[in-house]
């Protein structure tokens, strides 16, 4: 037995099966969503957008078409039947295309009354019925709501974002469920599954009718609280450090069987826990679940929350609504104020108007995780693969000879600055590079953070000589994209990026 | 004020008249005194907050202690050779600093030069690596070194040692210990020998002692020993230890015990002994080490693998001596920890990330071999009494060989793992 295979059996065999990940980090960061649930107002526009997904869209509708919730507005040119369906029902309003006329969001107006609002029914269905569903029902159905770009696929080959394909002639052979918290400030899965246990537990049993087996992902000492629930017999449960990337099902399928490396037919797909109740929502009730749980973070954030609100909403109804709550805590704050202060002594300074609202420094919109997700404009819509809002400060101050301080502030995953003796101090973060670009000195700190293992140098250089075959020895399959080594890089390498050229260039060559 | 230097360095950065050809030292400076205003294009957003200029500034600082402590040696030496006793450290630092200090600034202002103009002629930014090089470089010179011929030493360090392959990260061979290497071979007479003391008196023409400049020791004690005592001339020994060891010394004492009549433990590992300028002190490189391995920014495996190697080696050779062996063999094997630039070498020299490989386990192996070949400089080449700075550049060359070997050996063990399944 070699030394990797032993190290895989020791973490299974770890008390309380605790899956320990190699690498990864632990961040520790100021404004981290509170655990408070607000239910946000009805929008007046909703959107279905492919971002996140590596797709070529066909559009299946046009401007001023009326669609009910759950009818489809795109497709994949390849893969016809993979297809977007509309988060809500009204009128198409705007279809945008972004530079090279890609389409960027089909919006959707929705009716001034929410009862008016039409919705696809794809007929509701009981847990026995279900279960005795053959695996082709399940797929057509999941196909036919559009919940199928839900299922991320883990093959080898294919980049991390490719949907998994049509099941219909090949069966996915595992599905990984992620119920971790995963990147910072994203939604925590107790409020995620809070109040929908019973779809989250349909929505499970619709998953292992599509495959073999089923494995369901919890963190160690998570607050996740599954006890109460009659999960399938055939689901089996996991549970892993909580480090980021864990709740990467990229991740959790690694630390389950190994390499992806020089195994083309494994099929396998990876799902989260509000993947899984929309699916429980679309079997119980037929209709498409319209709403969705947002995480908002970052230290530019008005207000660090969840939110409850649309499914594919604008960025600017959940700003609005969050600068409109911020300004409403300060004033009822300075009112408080005033009235404790004419109570006792009539202070000048309390006579000011509440002008001093918090000044509003430059910030960038991030759609999904700060260290995956995509940058974003006010005006732009949430799409299916996004469950959370960062608002992260532009890193614009210029500090004079910042790195001779002792740095008891700083973010790091290295031990070079004095917060690493620190280690429950919680850190702000902003957009900064923290640094210029230099060349590689092979430091070998995104060797220590790899959380699968990878050399992401030997990747870096083989992308840059565009040598597909010695990406594919290195274990490019493996990666599941996190971030972390272009996070670490002290020479502010795109590593990331020129890795994900790796894999576009391996996808053409094998298609 | 700060709006000025702004449009200043704006119109550097534009590239154009005047200005655009000071762009790679403005830019230069305005990164180093500022945060370099340089914000994420894509996912990741957040970055972290170490850059390689963090990581140069923590090597220079882990290389103070060695740097004052070599000040300090220099002076105190300088002052033991006129056979003055009753210094006081400053004193002592003060003269130390006379000689070291101009070697620092040279160094600095010297290859800094060659960076920046390599960076302007090139259209790169000035890589922060010249931070530690420019301190590696005086702490490996002897004090004596003429300053034309250190001059020398770190422009061919840093022009072909590093700019030629293309810069910092590129280099396959250290460039202060090159730098080091092209003196030790070009200059073999300011290199070896006794040259390790900065002495304020030299020998003249006629035989006799005379003071000569460059020095802070007050003029009226040099001229007292220089009238009082002529015959000592060659009263304060300048041999190194290692020296000491590998010239079987006459009058058939042993040399090792020759050697520990000459400097006790304490003086090897404190570093009261002649030798290069920082190398000499095993404790302050100890230091340097805990800085290092507790920021992380130096390698403990290659520490650690240099030490492995050295004590294993230098044990065969110690069990395998007997009185048909040169005497050298019969030195104990923690001596050779604290005699010559070993510590040195296996803490700040080995560890440079570029020049070493990058797999954890190749590190281990990479600094194995430096200890282990160091003694066998040592003990076997009778023309080198010391040879960590061709162990370190030896392995440099080899680097990529083991690197190569064991991904190969990571990479198929990543298979199989897969393939038993």
């Amino acid at each position: 037995m070699n030394q990797q295979d032993g190290r895989l059996a020791a973490n299974r065999a770890d008390g309380m099966n605790m899956i320990r990940i190699q690498g990864g980090h632990v961040f520790r960061l100021t404004a981290t969503p509170k655990p408070h649930v607000l239910q946000l107002p009805q929008p007046t526009h909703v959107a279905a957008c492919p971002r996140g997904f590596t797709i070529k869209p066909r559009l299946l509708v046009q401007v001023g078409d009326t669609v009910a919730c759950g009818q489809p507005l795109f497709c994949d040119k390849s893969q016809p039947y993979m297809q977007w369906t509309a988060p809500g029902g009204g009128v198409v309003e705007e279809i945008r295309f972004g530079p090279r006329r890609v389409l960027e969001a089909v919006v959707i107006r929705l009716p001034p009354n929410a009862q008016d609002e039409q919705k696809v029914d794809f007929g509701s269905v009981l847990p026995a019925q279900l279960s005795s569903m053959s695996s082709q029902e399940v797929c057509k159905r999941l196909l036919q709501a559009g919940l199928w770009p839900l299922l991320q696929h883990l093959s080898p080959t294919q980049s991390y974002n490719v949907t998994a394909g049509d099941s219909s002639n090949q069966q996915l052979q595992e599905i990984y469920v992620s119920a971790l918290a995963g990147e910072p400030h994203s939604p925590q899965p107790q409020l995620v599954l809070h109040g929908q246990q019973q779809f989250f537990v349909l929505g499970l049993l619709a998953l292992t009718r599509l495959c073999a087996k089923t494995y369901l992902f919890t963190a160690a000492h998570s607050q996740l609280d599954l006890a109460g629930l009659r999960l399938p017999e055939t689901v089996q449960q996991r549970c892993i450090e909580n480090r980021y990337p864990a709740h990467h099902t990229g991740v959790q399928r690694y630390y389950t069987h190994g390499s992806l490396q020089g195994q083309a037919s494994d099929r396998a797909a990876g799902i989260n826990l509000d993947g899984v109740i929309r699916i429980g929502h679309l079997f119980a009730t037929g209709h498409l679940y319209t709403e969705r749980l947002y995480a908002v973070g970052g230290d530019a954030a008005p207000k660090a929350i969840h939110l409850r609100t649309r499914l594919g909403v604008k960025l600017e109804h959940i700003t609005q609504s969050l600068n409109h709550i911020a300004k409403q805590t300060t004033e009822a704050l300075h009112h408080r104020q005033q009235q404790n202060s004419s109570a006792t002594a009539p202070n000048p300074t309390a006579n000011n108007p509440p002008s001093q609202q918090p000044v509003q420094q430059p910030y960038r919109l991030v759609a999904g995780g700060m260290l995956t997700g995509k940058q974003v404009q006010l005006g732009d819509y949430l799409g299916l693969a996004d469950c959370s809002v960062q608002m992260l400060p532009q890193g614009q101050q210029r500090p004079m000879l910042a790195f001779l301080r002792l740095g008891f502030d700083k973010l790091t995953a290295s031990r070079a600055w004095a917060s690493a003796l620190l280690p429950r101090e919680l850190q702000h973060t902003d957009t900064s590079a923290n640094g210029e670009e230099r060349a590689c000195i092979q430091c070998g700190q995104c060797i220590k953070v790899c959380p699968v293992q990878l050399l992401p140098n030997l990747l870096l250089k083989a992308s840059l000589l565009q040598d597909t075959q010695r990406m594919q020895e290195l274990g490019i399959a493996d990666c599941v994209d996190c971030g972390l080594c272009t996070f670490v890089c002290p020479s502010k390498i795109e590593l990331g990026q020129h890795i994900e050229t790796g894999k576009q260039q391996i996808a053409k060559e094998e298609s | 004020m700060v709006k000025l230097w702004d449009d200043l360095v704006a119109r550097a950065r534009a590239g154009k008249g005047f200005w655009g050809k000071q762009r790679a030292l403005l830019s230069a400076i305005d990164n180093f005194v500022r945060k370099p205003l340089r914000v994420t294009s894509t996912a990741p957003h957040i970055r972290d907050a170490l850059d390689l200029k963090r990581t140069m500034v923590i090597v220079v600082v882990a290389l103070l202690p060695c740097l004052l402590f070599g000040m300090y040696n220099t002076g105190r030496s300088a002052y033991l050779s006129i056979g003055y006793t009753q210094f006081t450290v400053a004193q002592a630092l003060l003269e130390g600093a006379v000689h070291v200090l101009p070697l620092v600034l040279i160094s600095y202002a010297v290859g800094g030069l060659c960076e920046v103009a390599f960076a302007q002629w090139r259209g790169h930014e000035v890589a922060e690596g010249f931070l530690v090089t420019g301190m590696l470089y005086p702490l490996v010179c002897p004090a004596t070194i003429p300053w034309w011929m250190f001059a020398l030493g770190i422009v061919f360090g840093v022009v072909i040692g590093k700019e030629v392959f293309g810069g910092t990260g590129m280099n396959v061979l250290n460039p202060a210990l090159l730098a080091r290497a092209f003196l030790f071979f070009a200059y073999p007479a300011h290199m070896s020998g006794n040259v390790w003391i900065a002495t304020p008196v030299v020998k003249g023409a006629d035989g006799m002692l005379q003071p000569s400049g460059w020095t802070s020791i007050p003029t009226q004690l040099i001229e007292r020993f220089v009238q009082g005592s002529s015959q000592a001339a060659d009263g304060y020994s300048g041999a190194t230890a290692l020296a000491v060891v590998a010239e079987n010394s006459p009058g058939g004492i042993h040399a090792v015990t020759q050697l520990h009549s000459t400097y006790s433990w304490w003086d090897m590992f404190i570093g009261f002994v002649p030798g290069s300028i920082g190398e000499t002190s095993t404790a302050m490189c100890l230091v340097g080490a805990a800085i290092l391995i507790v920021t992380g920014v130096g390698s403990w495996r290659t520490m650690a693998g240099c030490v492995v190697g050295c004590l294993t080696t230098a044990s065969l050779f110690y069990l395998a001596s007997s009185t048909n062996t040169p005497d050298a063999f019969a030195l104990p094997p923690t001596d050779h920890l604290l005699l010559g630039g070993f510590a040195f070498g296996a803490v700040f020299m080995a560890t440079d990330p570029v020049s070493s490989p990058f797999h954890p386990m190749s590190r281990w192996i990479y600094g194995f071999w430096i200890g282990s070949i160091c003694v066998l400089i040592r003990l076997i080449n009778p023309a080198y009494p010391e040879g960590m700075m061709l162990a370190i550049l030896f392995m440099n060359v080899f680097s990529a060989l083991i690197d190569h070997y064991v991904v190969a050996y990571v990479l198929r063990n990543r298979r199989r793992c897969y393939a038993q399944k």
